[in-house]
């Protein structure tokens, strides 16, 4: 078991680690401040700071309408939920690009725009929020709420006071997933944000174009910037689980 | 009453702007013109090697795995 993690993670995340320093501690600085890396990094931790907010305030919304309300082809709209882990990103791309690009029906063009990432972010990351929210929302005592109404707590107050609260732990750990899997992502990217450097190039797209220019050194250390954060995010989805389950009890 | 409507148009609305009229217009474009070119490209060699390899290495990954 430890063999096998070894070779297919350990290893190669070692490799990528050694080969960022193949010129010096000096050599990974300057990999990593360079102005393309910087702008790189900016745009992509910018983005991914943009789509994790919209996922905590659409995914909690989406979720409770999927649990408290009630329509016509509710299981449908529950299903395609789903859709995004389902489909290869580069087809969510696809999808995107077919309606907001240059030969879209509608006449609105956002390829090659930081708005386009962003989109196209959201796309990958919707199941997310909904689907750690969803549960929490169906366990909810309404009792709770019925309590608070007839204490004479409007809406909004029982939604902040009562409802909120409980869901808090729920949507910080999806929002933190929906963020690690931002920070990362690059099928979705590669079509429809048209990688120009310092405006619409992310951070994983300039690991695949300085691979593609022979700059090995300047991709390890790129990578092994978005490995440090990946594992800060790990790490802060454990705490905020820790934090919710203690919570409960 | 209101609120519940507003939620529930906030919510199928974003839904359909990200995932429904993109993907659906993707549909509408493949068989746009009908099934022969659809046909045409699924039968397309560089496709078919494409489709064989992708279902080879996931096949492969997936019963490689220790559980």
């Amino acid at each position: 078991m430890i063999g096998y993690l070894s070779f297919i993670v350990l290893i190669p995340l070692a490799a990528v680690i050694w080969k960022s320093t193949g010129s010096g501690l000096e050599g990974f600085w300057n990999a990593v401040t360079s102005p393309a890396a910087l702008a790189s990094l900016k745009l992509t931790f910018g983005a991914s700071v943009v789509v994790a907010l919209v996922n905590a305030v659409m995914g909690t919304l989406i979720a409770w309408v999927l649990v408290r309300d009630d329509f016509p082809g509710k299981g449908l709209v529950n299903s395609l939920i789903d859709l995004p882990f389902a489909l290869p990103t580069i087809v969510a791309g696809l999808t995107l690009l077919a309606l907001y690009g240059p030969r879209g029906p509608i006449g609105i063009n956002i390829a090659y725009t930081r708005m386009a990432i962003v989109a196209a972010l959201l796309f990958v990351t919707l199941p997310f929020v909904v689907r750690s929210v969803q549960p929490v929302v169906h366990e909810l005592d309404r009792e709770m709420e019925e309590a608070a109404a007839s204490l004479g707590a409007g809406g909004f107050t029982i939604f902040r006071r009562v409802i909120l609260p409980n869901l808090v732990p729920a949507i910080l750990s999806g929002v933190a997933l929906a963020f690690a899997r931002a920070v990362g992502e690059f099928g979705a990217v590669i079509l429809i944000s048209g990688n120009i450097p310092f405006k619409t190039q992310v951070a994983s797209v300039q690991i695949f174009s300085n691979i593609e220019s022979d700059r090995p050194t300047a991709a390890a250390a790129l990578s092994v910037v978005l490995l440090v954060f990946s594992f800060l995010t790990l790490l802060a989805i454990d705490l905020v689980r820790r934090w919710g389950s203690k919570h409960e009890s | 009453m209101r609120a519940r409507y507003g939620l529930r148009f906030a919510a199928l609305t974003y839904l359909t702007l990200l995932l429904v009229l993109p993907v659906g217009l993707v549909f509408y474009r493949t068989f746009q013109h009908g099934l022969e070119p659809v046909w045409n490209a699924m039968t397309d060699p560089d496709f078919l090697h494409a489709l064989w390899l992708t279902l080879l290495t996931s096949g492969s990954a997936s019963v490689g795995r220790p559980s």
